[in-house]
């Protein structure tokens, strides 16, 4: 398994099998694509959590688990030029501008530009990308920093790093084809597994 | 009072009425809209309740009944901003809608609502007239107010539960073309052209339909008054919606074809014009609709590209199932149940004839009135939508065409049409099988036109950025 570097970005983007082909749409810019990964963007839409209502996540409990956590969210959508204001310890969803096409001999990870993280902002908590996933990448933003932190549609707030990956198949899993931040929905089997473990 | 209510009483009533109102509209101030038309026109609106509530305090009788009612009648206006944000418009549309506008409409001002009927229409409004300012404000107030109080406002309304079926809205392009219509309409009535027309079509009515033998001569005034009326009517909405028509197809191509046959296929096709409405037969509609995409070139052009392969390997083309429609289309508006219906009213027979050839004479100069750029004509159609069903084939959003490094925008109407295509086609490839669309696939299509839309004015503003 090795990182692609720039050469095998660009060889990936413009495989002339489209079914090989690596999608990231829209790239705006050419310098997006580093040694060693895609930078990308923030997109337009974020979930925010109404905590009032919310008194705890518990995938025990069929009443407050990670599906009802969607029930309390609202999406916030950010035209270009506008800010969108992240706390001191606040989590928000949000999507990438950029939506992909892995193909299935690609799988990646998502992860903070050293720049934004050394302001206190984490991207990405769950960072595995799998291989034939299509749709945007929902982005799990915390401000671990001191102070708020103004975010716009369009930064470059997080890199996209691919590797080579063999066996891959298409993804058909919740999120492809997502479009916006998406929160957790629990597969039937995973419900089926929870039940063993937290009495459902 | 008329009604013995103490009037220092009834102006606190009205002004917690006006102040309740007022938090009403700040409750929607705060929400985010596609266009900023909405939150001008609520400050608007609530500097204006501000101002009320200022007069109440010396305000008559008399004048408490008037604002009474204009306060009432500003709380219908709610309906209109509640769902008129993001969340629930197709926001990437309305942006392109706003751009189409601009060109259409110069200096206009225009924002998108749902609404709880089935229908889509659009109302063009200045708040000076439509808020009753003069009933409010004195000119001098009046003149300190932010300016789009003078403004004249296009709202488009959609059926709510539309929203996220991005292609039906290709009627948006009819909309739009009710502006154009408007215009050449209202050009039409000094014309003597049109005058004389008017005056043989009355002839012509009378010669079926004579003034009865016996009546006074009032009576025969009315009779050939109503007749007048009645053609005048009739005449006027038929060349509205179908001008209107031609506007949707010259902007949207195809897709206002199709939009249109979903619309109207579970309806009557034959329904004379009735009511108020007056509206023409949906298969009077269909056939004109019809004959622009074979005088613009998209029949031909469909046909031929029945022949080309797909990227996805598919033994199918993605065009084989939009030929059909057009052939099933076809067959259809061949029956003229709808010119049989026409003609059994002699009012309904000569103005539709008169329509037909008014229609005739006015295309040319309906489309020269329309920016040449905003036409969608057959050779981008040709050009560009065979390599953006490629990508809906295979799940990403149809807004680049090439590869990259040489990646470059399509026309936000081929996407629309090529989202519509692959609807059409109804069916994917799932490892060596063809299976047919699930429901969920034919929502996913809506979701990824939607941000080819988006995305295609993103990265032409942002070129155009980069550029300068």
């Amino acid at each position: 398994m090795g990182i692609l570097g720039r050469k095998e970005l660009v060889a990936a983007l413009s495989n002339s099998d489209p079914q090989e082909r690596l999608f990231v749409t829209p790239l705006l810019s050419e310098s997006q694509v580093g040694p060693g990964s895609i930078d990308i963007r923030l997109g337009n839409e974020f979930v925010v959590t109404r905590r009032g209502n919310l008194p705890y996540i518990d995938p025990g409990d069929k009443s407050i688990d990670l599906k009802e956590k969607s029930r309390n969210e609202y999406k916030h959508h950010v035209t270009k030029h506008d800010r969108f204001y992240l706390h001191p310890q606040e989590l928000v969803l949000a999507a990438t501008l950029e939506y992909f096409r892995i193909p299935s001999n690609l799988a990646g990870y998502v992860t903070s530009r050293s720049s934004w993280g050394r302001a206190g902002l984490i991207i990405a908590t769950a960072v595995a990308v799998h291989p034939g996933f299509t749709g945007t990448v929902t982005l799990e933003l915390v401000n671990v920093g001191e102070v708020p932190l103004v975010l716009y549609p369009g930064l470059s707030v997080a890199q996209f790093i691919f590797f080579h990956c063999s066996g891959g198949e298409p993804y058909g899993g919740r999120f492809a084809g997502q479009i916006s931040p998406q929160s957790s929905l629990l597969k039937d089997n995973e419900a089926k597994d929870l039940a063993f473990w937290c009495k459902r | 009072m008329a009604h013995g209510i103490d009037i220092g009483y009834f102006r606190c009533r009205l002004a917690l009425l006006a102040r309740g109102l007022k938090t009403r509209y700040a409750e929607l101030a705060h929400r985010d809209f596609p266009t900023d038309t909405p939150s001008r026109l609520i400050t608007l609106i609530m500097t204006v309740l501000d101002a009320v509530i200022d007069k109440i305090d010396s305000a008559d009788e008399k004048l408490l009944q008037i604002y009474f009612r204009l306060i009432s009648a500003y709380q219908g206006n709610l309906a209109y901003f509640d769902n008129a944000h993001k969340e629930q418009t197709p926001r990437g549309l309305i942006v392109v809608l706003e751009g189409l506008l601009a060109r259409i409409s110069p200096g206009a001002l225009f924002y998108a609502a749902p609404q709880f009927d089935y229908n889509y229409g659009i109302a063009t409004f200045s708040p000076s007239t439509n808020l009753s300012l003069e009933h409010f404000l004195t000119e001098q107030e009046r003149n300190k107010l932010p300016s789009i109080s003078t403004a004249t406002i296009h709202l488009i309304m959609f059926p709510r539960a539309e929203r996220d079926n991005i292609l039906i809205h290709s009627v948006f392009g009819h909309e739009v073309g009710h502006l154009v219509a408007a215009n050449y309409l209202t050009a039409e009535q000094n014309n003597t052209e049109y005058l004389d027309a008017f005056k043989s079509a009355v002839s012509e009515i009378l010669l079926i339909a004579p003034v009865p033998s016996g009546v006074s001569q009032i009576q025969s005034i009315k009779h050939v008054a109503s007749i007048q009326n009645a053609l005048s009517k009739i005449r006027k909405r038929a060349m509205e919606e179908l001008i209107s028509d031609y506007v949707g197809c010259l902007l949207f191509g195809p897709s206002a074809l199709f939009a249109s046959y979903e619309i109207f296929a579970l309806e009557d096709l034959d329904l004379p014009p009735s009511g108020d409405a007056l509206y023409p037969p949906a298969r009077f509609r269909l056939r004109f609709l019809l004959e622009i995409l074979k005088e613009e070139g998209f029949v031909v052009s469909i046909q031929e590209l029945t022949k080309t392969s797909s990227i996805a390997k598919s033994d199918i083309s993605y065009f084989s199932a939009t030929h059909r429609l057009i052939e099933k289309v076809a067959a259809l508006v061949g029956d003229d149940t709808d010119t049989v219906v026409l003609n059994q009213d002699p009012i309904n027979k000569v103005a539709y004839d008169w329509v037909n050839n008014s229609l005739l004479a006015a295309k040319p100069l309906i489309k020269s009135l329309i920016p040449a750029d905003l036409i969608f004509d057959v050779t981008t159609f040709a050009s560009e939508t065979p390599y953006l069903l490629d990508r809906l084939a295979l799940n990403v959003p149809p807004n680049e065409l090439d590869v990259y490094p040489n990646t470059r925008s399509p026309h936000w109407q081929s996407a629309l049409n090529a989202s519509w295509i692959f609807k059409l086609h109804a069916s994917k490839r799932s490892g060596d099988k063809i299976e047919k669309f699930s429901l969920g696939d034919y929502e996913a299509i809506n979701r990824l036109c939607l941000l080819a839309v988006e995305n295609i004015a993103l990265q032409q503003e942002y070129k155009s950025h980069m550029a300068s």
